[in-house]
């Protein structure tokens, strides 16, 4: 444990000497690969702009989920270094995803069941 | 791999990637790079050890682990927002059908795009962080930054838009402007300077499939037909079937509580927008570090952490665009 109370803010300090110290030796992201991410990114949006004109009724909302899914992932996983950290990082992630889908799908199933006997004609986008 | 490269960009570029447009764009950015002089690497940076860790590497592990916590935070905090989305567009799918046309998508795409950017400058930024480039590391932040501005500038051009027409939340909501597909009864200097755009709502009838509404460019007509049973509506207006034709139209036709789309819109893309104004704050310093020299590759953390919030504001936006603007 370092007790001492300057520590070195210079180029040669001995932290990088002491046995478990020294440089943090990271990943470094191609820069082709960075921009091979964006590229995608950006056809993936042109291709959501594009399903829009292409009518497939309810499947309409979900490709368009996915295709959002997709890039979110892209960014996720290269962009925030996912894909190369340790894994609990992206267990953090996942589990703050895991609550948000619980969070809407639980409340989306208790309203769709109730929500449309409680006023008379009150939802008439949910089939009765 | 060693971080003290005084190599240029391009020199470390060379493994496998995303294909051929990627590889293009990326030998196209490295050498760009290149020629600007930006790419000389290798500056360490100012490195503090904090008396509670024991090496580096925990520290950085501990900020990164905090930053991912804290992200976590926000992602639960737009869920509740997705949330009241997800539950009144189940419940009524009309009021999004209709409202979503007032909602200009080119805008929209432009701000997807530009989001998108930034995010690929700041991660190339948080490379030339680690691989001590420190001019590169500057101009990447500062590019960020503007693409932020950018955004913004957009965002207020679209709220402006809405300002102008009455498309507002609650009861601040024109009914009677959209009732003649963008303007008062009156004609009233709440648009001044928007004549071309909402002057002469013509019937068009003829070509169904012209995209050009009063509103103008970008703005689509709403759909004809309705998913809903015929039992569902009622000449009280609890749905509709929008004719396509009306630009002008009664009431009755617009489906109630269409202000809710906006109060939705303005909700969830105003907090939206306070993260994005956080996160040009956030780019702000780095950018001054930056250019006080603080960042290399024996410290890059802060780069690396900003970043990450960065990335997640993008995240967010990549499921807001689809949600407002491509309801079809």
């Amino acid at each position: 444990m370092n007790e001492s109370p300057s520590h070195p803010t210079a180029i040669a300090g001995s932290v990088y000497d002491e046995p478990g110290g020294g440089e943090l030796h990271p990943h470094i992201v191609p820069l082709k690969l960075l921009a091979g991410v964006f590229v995608s990114l950006i056809a993936l949006t042109v291709l959501t702009v594009a399903v829009t004109y292409v009518d497939l009724g309810s499947a309409n909302l979900w490709v368009a989920l996915i295709i959002a899914g997709v890039k979110a992932l892209l960014v996720a996983g290269i962009f925030m270094h996912l894909a190369f950290d340790k894994g609990v990082y992206s267990l953090v992630f996942a589990s703050s995803i895991l609550f948000a889908v619980l969070f809407i799908g639980l409340t989306l199933m208790d309203t769709s069941a109730y929500l449309p006997n409680m006023i008379e004609g009150y939802a008439p986008g949910v089939a009765q | 791999m060693s971080p003290d490269s005084t190599h240029g960009a391009a020199n470390v570029t060379d493994r496998v990637t995303d294909g051929a447009a990627g590889r293009a764009a990326g030998r196209l950015a490295g050498r760009a790079a290149d020629r600007l002089g930006f790419s000389q690497g290798g500056y360490p940076g100012k490195f503090t050890l904090a008396h509670h860790f024991d090496t580096p590497q925990q520290q950085y592990g501990a900020a990164k682990l905090g930053i991912w916590l804290f992200l976590v935070t926000e992602i639960l905090l737009f869920s509740g927002l997705f949330c009241i989305y997800a539950i009144y567009r189940a419940h009524h799918p009309e009021v999004f059908l209709f409202a979503h046309t007032f909602l200009d998508k080119n805008l929209g795409a432009t701000n997807t795009v530009v989001l998108l950017f930034s995010s690929f400058t700041m991660a190339w930024g948080v490379r030339a962080a680690q691989l001590g480039q420190r001019r590169l590391l500057s101009l990447l932040l500062l590019i960020t930054l503007l693409c932020g501005f950018g955004f913004l500038g957009i965002k207020g051009i679209e709220y402006h838009h809405k300002w102008q027409h009455g498309l507002l939340w609650g009861e601040n909501f024109d009914y009677e402007a959209i009732k003649n597909g963008g303007h008062n009864e009156s004609g009233d200097a709440t648009r001044a300077g928007d004549t071309a755009r909402v002057g002469d709502a013509p019937e068009t009838a003829g070509d169904a499939s012209t995209e050009m509404r009063p509103l103008g460019e970008g703005y689509r007509t709403p759909t004809v037909h309705s998913n809903l049973p015929a039992s569902a509506l009622s000449p009280a207006g609890l749905a509709a079937i929008v004719d396509r034709h009306a630009a002008h139209g009664s009431l009755d036709q617009i489906p109630r509580n269409v202000h809710v789309f906006f109060g939705i819109y303005f909700l969830v893309t105003g907090l939206h927008g306070l993260h994005v104004i956080a996160g040009m704050i956030l780019l702000a310093w780095l950018l001054r570090r930056s250019l006080r020299g603080d960042f290399g590759t024996r410290n890059y953390t802060a780069v690396d952490m900003g970043g990450l919030y960065w990335h997640l504001v993008d995240l967010i936006w990549i499921f807001l665009f689809p949600l407002l603007y491509l309801i079809s």
